[in-house]
């Protein structure tokens, strides 16, 4: 059930972040969605669930690109079991958080994807085009992350706080 | 978080072991894909393509909002642009029509025997009825009363006032005027006088009781009266007339000129 309400969540992120925020770019950039949701969900809903949605949030973007597939998935799953490990009173209802806590997520997933990248013989020039995406999209995706923690606490709360996944620590 | 570390570290290393193994084999050139990213894409497509096609009709009708004063601005310039290269377009048809005309008269002025002075039509006397034109060549350019007038087709007229830049033309059709004709087939003399109304046809009156007209003749000027020149097309006849006693003819003439007309003529000058 988990994997599932991820995997749509997911999907649908992937298909605005794909094609609707391709015409709302700012600056040059697109916001990460995916990452932003990694984010939002290991705050709502833990490390594990924020592992799990690193895992299949990075397999699915590496795997719709179609190159280097499984790259995106180290950074996401990290920032995933980071997030979910700090303690969930730190986050309260302040708005701030998931904006600061997206805004670092996306500079240390680009730096980790760029990293790794290199080891697997990620090209030299790519370096360019990054710096400029993590600067904007960082600031881009911090700004959507309110919204997005949002999303996801109304379906979490939907399909699941009624459910086994009761005990889970869900807001 | 998990309950028993045993399994978790052979799992991890092996995920990890998968990962890297994956990221490589797929770090090079890839010409096929797998069935699973194919599915993934093909899932995808329909749905990007669905909402690309949204936001480019809500990009394209937002932007036409907020151009719409632009564009009507651009609509008026454009408008205001239209109109004066119609306008200019307009006065350079007519230029070249003129050129062309002026040409056709300066080859007439060119051929001719006499001494012809050419001339614009500048206005032409309120009402119509009272047939006067008026030419912008005067006393300076030589031009005196009783002079002929005429263009490419006829005798026009003859010079009544001048001044020193302009003359007033009295037209062959107006009523007070007469002019001494010949029929071009018969030789027959015959006078051939304005038109008593508005049907711009001149009468021709014989002068000799033996005189024949025919419809379809010409009629030429005789240059018996000392106005215009011997030889000059004054119009054909397009109806004869007998008298209710059949002993005397008149007709009714045509002019070669065409006097609704008129804007470049020429004054005939005293050799």
């Amino acid at each position: 059930m988990r994997a599932l309400i991820l995997s749509i969540l997911i999907s649908i992120l992937f298909v605005l972040q794909s094609s609707f925020f391709s015409h709302l770019q700012l600056f040059g950039a697109r916001p990460d969605l995916i990452l932003g949701l990694v984010v939002a969900v290991a705050i709502i809903a833990g490390p594990r669930e924020g592992i799990l949605a690193g895992l299949l949030g990075g397999f699915l973007v590496d795997l719709y690109r179609g190159t280097f597939i499984g790259l995106s998935i180290p950074g996401k799953v990290l920032t995933g079991l980071a997030v979910g490990f700090v303690p969930k009173r730190v986050y309260a209802d302040n708005l701030l958080v998931p904006i600061f806590t997206g805004l670092v997520a996306v500079i240390l997933d680009q730096f980790t994807f760029l990293f790794l990248g290199q080891s697997f013989g990620l090209g030299q020039g790519i370096w360019i085009s990054v710096r400029r995406f993590t600067f904007f999209g960082a600031g881009y995706t911090a700004l959507l992350m309110p919204f997005i923690v949002k999303l996801v606490k109304t379906l979490y709360h939907e399909f699941l706080v009624r459910g086994w996944y009761k005990e889970q620590r869900i807001s | 978080m998990f309950r028993s570390t045993r399994w978790v570290w052979p799992v991890l290393v092996g995920l990890i072991l998968g990962l890297i193994i994956m990221v490589y084999t797929t770090s090079g050139e890839r010409t096929q894909i797998t069935v699973v990213e194919r599915w993934l894409r093909d899932a995808v497509s329909p749905l990007q393509k669905g909402i690309t096609s949204v936001i480019d009709q809500v990009t394209e009708t937002w932007n036409l909002f907020v151009n719409l004063g632009q564009i009507q601005r651009e609509n008026q310039l454009l408008k205001e642009k239209l109109a004066r290269l119609a306008a200019e377009n307009a006065l350079l048809q007519e230029s070249a029509r003129e050129n062309k005309r002026w040409a056709a008269l300066f080859a007439f002025q060119q051929d001719s025997e006499y001494n012809l002075l050419a001339a614009r039509v500048i206005g032409r006397a309120i009402p119509d009825w009272f047939n006067l034109i008026t030419i912008d060549k005067g006393e300076l350019a030589g031009v005196r009363p009783g002079l002929p007038v005429i263009t490419t087709a006829g005798v026009v007229g003859q010079v009544r006032q001048v001044t020193a830049n302009t003359a007033t033309v009295l037209l062959a059709i107006d009523s007070r005027s007469a002019i001494g004709g010949i029929t071009a087939d018969n030789r027959d003399y015959v006078l051939v006088e304005g038109a008593q109304d508005q049907s711009r046809l001149l009468k021709v009156r014989p002068l000799a009781d033996d005189a024949r007209l025919e419809v379809g003749g010409q009629v030429l000027t005789s240059g018996l009266g000392d106005i215009y020149p011997k030889g000059l097309t004054i119009g054909e006849i397009v109806e004869v007339q007998e008298d209710q006693y059949g002993l005397t003819v008149t007709g009714l003439l045509k002019p070669a000129t065409d006097f609704a007309r008129l804007e470049e003529v020429f004054v005939i000058l005293p050799n």
